[in-house]
């Protein structure tokens, strides 16, 4: 096998932040050409975000834009005035992909929605990300990511129940909604190269919590109740506490099944005929009882042993990793999934790399380019504006 | 057998070998999009979605109106959840026989996707050197949690332990209490999802070069890749983050403050000066928006507990519902806790038609999710019908496709090779 798996597939990119640049990374690691389409001056929000190199703020050292834009391009263009949507337009006459994250509406309001860009390239594939998707009463409300937790129906039972719901770290469902993004992609993608048809993607965040969660909407479907928060409960009716203390004072996360695994490593084989035991729903059912066997198991084992004689017995118990144990952990250490990779303003620094391998396909993984790095390649160089004339575009602020 | 329209992978034929969540998630969506995506189980290992099958009483199983039924195993909510416009074959790949079934579905379909642990298709002989030369076309995908190599590589692992392993159980919580498990396993569809992405580009790579391939995924790695910023801030300045609760490093206020009613609380995020007022506005205060501590973000970090207090001394008397449409009249992110039996009448879903009713001839019939978090306007797909029973399909796959006689399966039957119901409970019934 020679070459990426996405060979020649050209991609647009007018968002910022995680959500759209998470989806069009996938596509650049695995071949794609990506255009990412900045704001003159200020470019992604993701270059004011940080982390920065010792804190100090530098659009050109954000990690988070570092890190969701490898290997890309960067142009800058002001899309609302008449020259900027004039270049938006030759850039989507060259394109199969473009992903955009403005509020619903806002493109259209350009004269760029996707009816006036399937004009200019039938076979355009164009994907929207937002909060809640471009129809429904919600459709122009704003959220964040603590908003889409929430709406999404995730918060409600995640946290302790004499707490208020928690949210997840971070910005996680931009990054869900990237991942799902790159799965609609493909799909439209496979259906063009059948049909020569391009068409358009509703990415709705708050419907992809949903997706996300949807084992509670089985409660109330099929039972009539609604799923609690339990904190770090197993099960819904008095079950065991999944996380535990260790000797060295570790945090493991335990888990009880397979059983006959459980009774071998904590060495109590009466437990096997123990009537309290005898079935999983009676595990369950006393699993304030199991607590006191796996918190003394966890008292007089240190982390590492009694995680490794744990998976010895097929038990999927874990370590609670801090970010340093996940940057040091043996296994992601062994599979060199970090790596090294130099940028011209913040230098060398360890990289996530790609989970995967296809076939002996190669990834592809470059250094996330300066704001407009690539103005003067991609105006003069692919879509044919002279010098003289990106100097005037440059001298009007569109570029 | 299953056509309709706009379904673009029609055609498609995928072998899935899968336990828990994450390649069945994968594999209902390959379905959705058309593809026939047959679930393979074996008779002594059911789905662990199925159940026990003499589930005992007071289960934590979920079955229409908690009745388990005469069929426990063809009831339960998960498995209709998870395995919904599949296939459903029995098959034990540890008998010759079996293994040999197993090669000529393999040689008729596009697709293998397994998420046993790393090594099981290569100790049953059923390794991709092995099925290569059945199908030299075929795209097998395998989805262990670690990956096929590393010291983690033969441990068992869900979405649970991945979250613990990732990092962000350490992450999730308060910093006063320990760190919290989201018991949702989110790692799975997240898996799912881009198996999903990548199993569609491989098989445009194979319609361009003709060629199959092999994929191995590291679920530990995928899930890993959604904490980028975290990573980069100890990649760039060596800084393990701690749990925060609700909060964000640089938006304030931001958090969820309680509601009328018991248990109801909405989510505010204030991302600007602008946002700022207008929750004064909207609150009726102000004098806040004067107020010199909460003059910018910086202060408003600052002096998030004084700011957590003023906020919920107002939502308190707010119902969650009222206050979202407000707040989001006023331009300022906000949106209620939603449970999810709220959301079977929330106005928004019900427009955008996220649930489907869909009849099981032995469950009856329920609403389910039956929209993703993307929609796609020429081909929508679209639920089909509802998860297979156990060995549903055995005949059709067995006498219609791989043309064996009734006499055949009578004997693999009597061998236990094939079975029409579940021969023993799954060691990792779920």
């Amino acid at each position: 096998m020679e070459g990426t798996v996405l060979d020649g597939l050209r991609v647009l990119e007018l968002s910022e932040f995680v959500a759209g640049p998470f989806c069009t990374k996938m596509l650049a690691e695995m071949g794609a050409q990506v255009i990412k389409v900045e704001r003159p001056g200020a470019g992604d929000i993701a270059r004011q975000a940080g982390p920065f190199p010792k804190d100090i703020p530098n659009a050109e050292a954000s990690g988070l834009y570092l890190y969701l834009n490898t290997a890309k391009k960067s142009i800058t263009l002001d899309l609302s005035c008449s020259s900027g949507q004039e270049a938006l337009r030759r850039l989507v006459a060259w394109a199969d992909v473009l992903v955009e994250s403005f509020a619903p509406g806002e493109m259209e309001g350009w004269g760029l929605g996707y009816h006036a860009l399937e004009r200019v390239n039938p076979g355009l594939i164009m994907a929207s990300i937002t909060p809640f998707g471009q129809t429904g009463p919600y459709r122009h409300y704003k959220a964040t990511d603590l908003v889409t937790f929430a709406m999404g129906g995730l918060m409600s039972t995640v946290g302790d129940p004499d707490r208020p719901p928690t949210k997840l770290p971070g910005p996680m469902t931009s990054y869900w909604a990237g991942v799902h993004t790159f799965a609609a992609i493909m799909v439209a993608l496979f259906h063009r190269d059948l049909s020569g048809q391009g068409q358009y993607i509703d990415t709705s965040m708050m419907e992809m919590v949903g997706a996300h969660t949807n084992s509670n909407y089985l409660m109330w479907s099929h039972e009539g109740r609604q799923a609690p928060r339990r904190g770090n409960t197993a099960g819904f009716g008095g079950g065991f506490s999944q996380f535990h203390t260790t000797r060295d004072g570790g945090l493991i996360m335990v888990a009880i099944a397979p059983w006959d695994g459980l009774v071998e490593l904590l060495g109590k084989p009466e437990l096997a005929k123990d009537p309290r035991f005898a079935s999983r729903e009676a595990r369950q059912q006393h699993g304030k009882e199991l607590d006191e066997y796996l918190a003394a198991f966890c008292r007089e084992h240190d982390l590492e042993e009694a995680f490794q004689t744990a998976q010895e017995k097929r038990l999927t118990w874990a370590p609670i990793n801090t970010l340093a144990d996940v940057f040091t952990s043996p296994q992601l250490q062994e599979r060199g999934y970090f790596f090294d990779m130099a940028h011209p303003v913040v230098g060398a620094l360890p990289y996530p790399g790609s989970p995967l391998k296809m076939g002996d396909a190669p990834f592809v993984f470059a250094p996330a380019p300066l704001l407009g790095q690539h103005n003067e390649e991609v105006y003069t160089g692919l879509l044919g504006y002279t010098k003289a004339d990106l100097a005037q575009l440059r001298e009007a602020g569109v570029v | 057998m299953l056509t309709g329209v706009n379904l673009p992978l029609q055609g498609i034929r995928v072998l899935e070998l899968s336990v828990a969540w994450a390649a069945p998630f994968c594999g209902k969506n390959l379905s959705f999009f058309g593809a026939e995506v047959i679930k393979v189980e074996a008779p002594t290992r059911p789905d662990g979605h199925r159940g026990s099958i003499n589930p005992a009483a007071g289960g934590f199983t979920i079955y229409p109106n908690g009745v388990p039924g005469e069929r426990p195993w063809n009831r339960t909510g998960a498995f209709a959840e998870r395995h919904r416009d599949k296939l459903g074959l029995s098959v034990d790949l540890n008998a010759s026989e079996g293994k040999e079934l197993f090669k000529r579905l393999v040689a008729l379909s596009d697709v293998v996707m397994v998420n046993y642990r790393a090594g099981v298709m290569d100790r049953l002989g059923l390794g991709y050197d092995v099925l290569k030369q059945v199908n030299p076309g075929l795209v097998m995908v395998l989805l262990p949690g670690f990956g096929n190599t590393g010291p983690y590589r033969d441990y068992s692992s869900y979405g649970s332990n991945l979250e613990a392993l990732t990092g962000a159980a350490g992450l999730t919580g308060y910093p006063d209490r320990e760190p919290l498990n989201s018991n949702l396993t989110w790692p799975d569809p997240v898996v799912g999802m881009m198996a999903l992405g990548t199993i569609v580009a491989a098989l445009r790579h194979r319609s361009v070069t003709g060629e199959g391939m092999l994929m191995e995924y590291s679920q530990l790695e995928v899930a890993v890749r959604t904490l980028g910023g975290f990573l980069m801030d100890y990649s760039m300045n060596g800084r393990a983050h701690h749990r925060i609760g609700n909060r964000d490093p640089v938006m304030a206020p931001h958090g969820v403050y309680p509601c009328q009613g018991e248990d109801q609380w909405l989510a505010v995020a204030v991302a600007s000066d602008a946002e700022w007022r207008a929750l004064c506005g909207v609150m009726s205060k102000p004098e806040l928006a004067e107020d010199p501590r909460f003059a910018d973000g910086p202060g408003r970090l600052r002096n998030h507990d004084a700011l957590d207090e003023i906020i919920a001394g107002w939502s308190s008397a707010q119902d969650k519902m009222s206050a979202f449409h407000a707040l989001q009249a006023a331009g300022v992110a906000a949106g209620p806790v939603l449970a999810h039996a709220e959301h079977f009448t929330d106005p928004h879903f019900r427009e955008r038609g996220f649930f489907q009713e869909i009849y099981h001839p032995e469950a009856g019939t329920f609403p389910f999710q039956a929209v993703n978090g993307f929609k796609l306007s020429r081909t929508p797909g679209r639920n089909r019908r509802s998860a297979p029973l156990y060995g549903e399909h055995n005949r059709y796959l067995l006498q219609d496709v791989l043309g064996l006689g009734d006499e055949d399966l009578a004997h693999l039957e009597a061998r236990q090779v094939i079975s029409q119901v579940p021969l023993a409970d799954s060691p990792r019934a779920l």
